[in-house]
Order: structure tokens, then sequence, then C-alpha cells
């Protein structure tokens, strides 16, 4: 299989001086630690195929360099209809929600920092279905700001076409 | 039993039009998937099929189980996904797999109508003949000639053709290991 990789990393090793949680409500440190090591995050491929996207907010403690505590503080899901006739509600979201929580939850559980204190503060997922479909799977592009923004970006799948190209009709056979 | 609609907002997910096929000569079939709109605990093929128009009596019939077989793949497949991410790959089925059990149907509804039709090129022999009189081990050498030989287009490019050996994608390519 043919396979491109478009993965852009801004990975900022150093300690970045963050906007106090006082200025921005949220649960951001000072400086978030350094990261020394992380899985390439993908885009979940039952959700790329159903047009699942949305945003994943998780909240991670880290503390002497391992992740020691990481859970989910927010999820924002869009669902889309292939033919863009059903308008999917708070209760289809939620339930659906995991389907990108879960691999955010897993991903983020592979980072390693450099051993320091304890300190908390949140990671956001963005997974976008963006551009041009494709029929063949290709590797997302993948954006990595971290360790406070993810964002994978897939391009929407092509419906597969079963006998395009080929002639099913038959003639009929008198002898 | 597949149930065919004249829309995708049905409850099925499926739909059934009659118009340009496009390259597929007699009829096509395109395979979606969505989060089920009746049951967010599910997902759901959607399935959209093009008959060309014109076709009637045993040609139609042949061409909409055919189709029809395809949807029932789809659909099967779909039923199988759930919301951990698991589902069954070995019902994410390939090019071959599909098509070979779609022609069973088309030979199965050719013979309950006493009737026979020839599909493509099998090579010296001519078309290939399914339907009446067919027996079914001769049906399946005679279908997988037919997918298989390049000039009938079953498969995407470069090879064209199908085989078990050269099955082609799956019908949803980005389903085949579970997470």
């Amino acid at each position: 299989m043919s396979t491109r990789i478009a993965l852009v990393l801004l990975l900022l090793t150093a300690p970045v001086l963050a906007q106090s949680a006082a200025d921005k409500g949220t649960t951001e440190p000072d400086h978030y630690p350094e990261l020394t090591q992380a899985e390439v995050p993908l885009y979940p491929p039952i959700a790329l195929t159903a047009h699942i996207s949305g945003t994943v907010e998780v909240q991670v403690t880290v503390e002497n360099g391992s992740v020691v505590d990481a859970h989910v503080r927010s999820v924002d899901i869009h669902i889309a209809d292939p033919e863009n006739r059903t308008v999917y509600g708070a209760q289809a979201k939620a339930r659906v929600g995991p389907m990108l929580s879960k691999p955010s939850l897993a991903n983020v559980k592979t980072w390693r920092f450099k051993p320091e204190g304890r300190t908390t503060f949140v990671a956001k997922y963005v997974y976008r279905i963006e551009g041009e479909q494709t029929s063949v799977p290709e590797n997302p592009k993948v954006e990595l700001d971290l360790p406070s923004l993810v964002t994978v970006t897939a391009k929407p799948l092509k419906p597969t076409c079963s006998d395009c190209g080929a002639d099913i009709s038959g003639k009929p056979v008198t002898h | 039993m597949v149930k065919v609609n004249d829309s995708v907002t049905s409850e099925d997910g499926v739909a059934l039009k009659f118009g340009d096929p496009g390259n597929g000569k007699g009829g096509v079939t395109n395979s979606d998937l969505r989060v089920d709109p009746n049951d967010p605990n599910k997902f759901q093929a959607v399935e959209t099929v093009t008959i060309r128009p014109g076709l009637s009596g045993s040609a139609l019939d042949a061409v909409a189980g055919h189709e029809g077989s395809h949807v029932a793949d789809a659909q099967d497949f779909a039923a199988t996904i759930n919301m951990q991410g698991g589902f069954d790959a070995s019902k994410n089925l390939s090019t071959y797999q599909t098509e070979f059990r779609a022609y069973m149907v088309t030979q199965s509804i050719l013979s309950s109508e006493n009737t026979k039709f020839g599909y493509g090129d099998c090579g010296v022999s001519g078309p290939c003949i399914l339907g009446a009189g067919i027996m079914p081990a001769q049906a399946a050498q005679t279908i997988n000639q037919l997918l298989a030989n390049p000039a009938n287009r079953y498969g995407a490019a470069p090879n064209y053709g199908v085989t078990p050996a050269n099955p082609g994608p799956a019908l949803y390519p980005e389903l085949t290991t579970p997470q």
C-alpha cells in the first residue's frame, strides 16, 4: 500500500510560558513540562468512515515525567450524514463521543516528559475531515503543538462503488 | 431481505434510483457509512443503487438482484461495527468476494426464470453464460473467469481483474483492522 505521511511536527521542546489560569479560566500551568516522547496520533478509522469529527479536551497530570492521570474534560462532536439530510442530536453525539475521546486518551498516555514536579494542563485533540475525497486510504496530516494542541486532519473517503466500469446487464442467450 | 427506498433518509439507508449509472453499464452500488439515525448505538450502511433505465423482465430482475446482493453485503458488515471500535473484518468483503456472491444471485434468478444471459468476455468461449441449465460448480467457474478477465473491468487499475489471490479492496477499505 502506498503511503504518504504529511507530518508536521511543531514540537515546542522548551517549556512554554502560558497565560495564567486566572486569565484564561482554564487548567493551564505557568509552563508546560518538556515533552521527550510521544506516539503519533491517527484518525480513528471508524470515525473517519462514518463522517465523525470533533474536538476532545483531555486534562493531563504529569509527575516526574510520567502521565499519572488523564481524563476527558469535554467532547464536542460533529456527525455528518453522507447525504446531509440527517441532523444528529445530543444523544447521538454523546453516544459517539468515545469514538474520538478513547483514542485521544490512549495517545496522551504515550507521552513522556522531562522529570520535574507535578503539573496539570489541558491537551486539546482536534479531528478534522477536509479536502478532496479519496478512494484509497491515506495517512492523515498530523500537526502537533505539544503538549497543548494536536490536530489530525484526514481527507473524506469516497464511497466504494461496486460494478463501476463493468457491464452487469448481460444479454439474453437463445441457444 | 433487502428493502429499497427512494431516499437515503429511509430507515434502512438504501436508495434506489433509475438513471445513468456512469461507467457501470447496467447498474452500480455506492456504499458509505453513517451513524444509524434511528439508533445511535449502531452504524448503518448508506447504499445508493443506480440502475440503467430501460431494463425489463429477467434483465431487470438479474441486475436488481445483483446490486441487492452488494447492498446486503455492506449492511451485514455495518451491523458488526460497534461503538467500542470493534467489527468483524471477515465480513468486510473484497471486490472479488462481493462480486462472486452477487453473480451467484444473478445465476439463481436467471435459473429460476428459466433463462440464460451472457456477460462480458470469457475468452475463446465467448461471453460468460449464466442461468438455466448451468450447474452450480460450472457457474462458479464461469463467474471466476468473468471476474478474472481484465477486459471485464471488475477490478480497479492497474490489474482490472479480481481473483481469490488478487481480490481487490474491501467494501470499506479503511476498516480492515479493528481499533
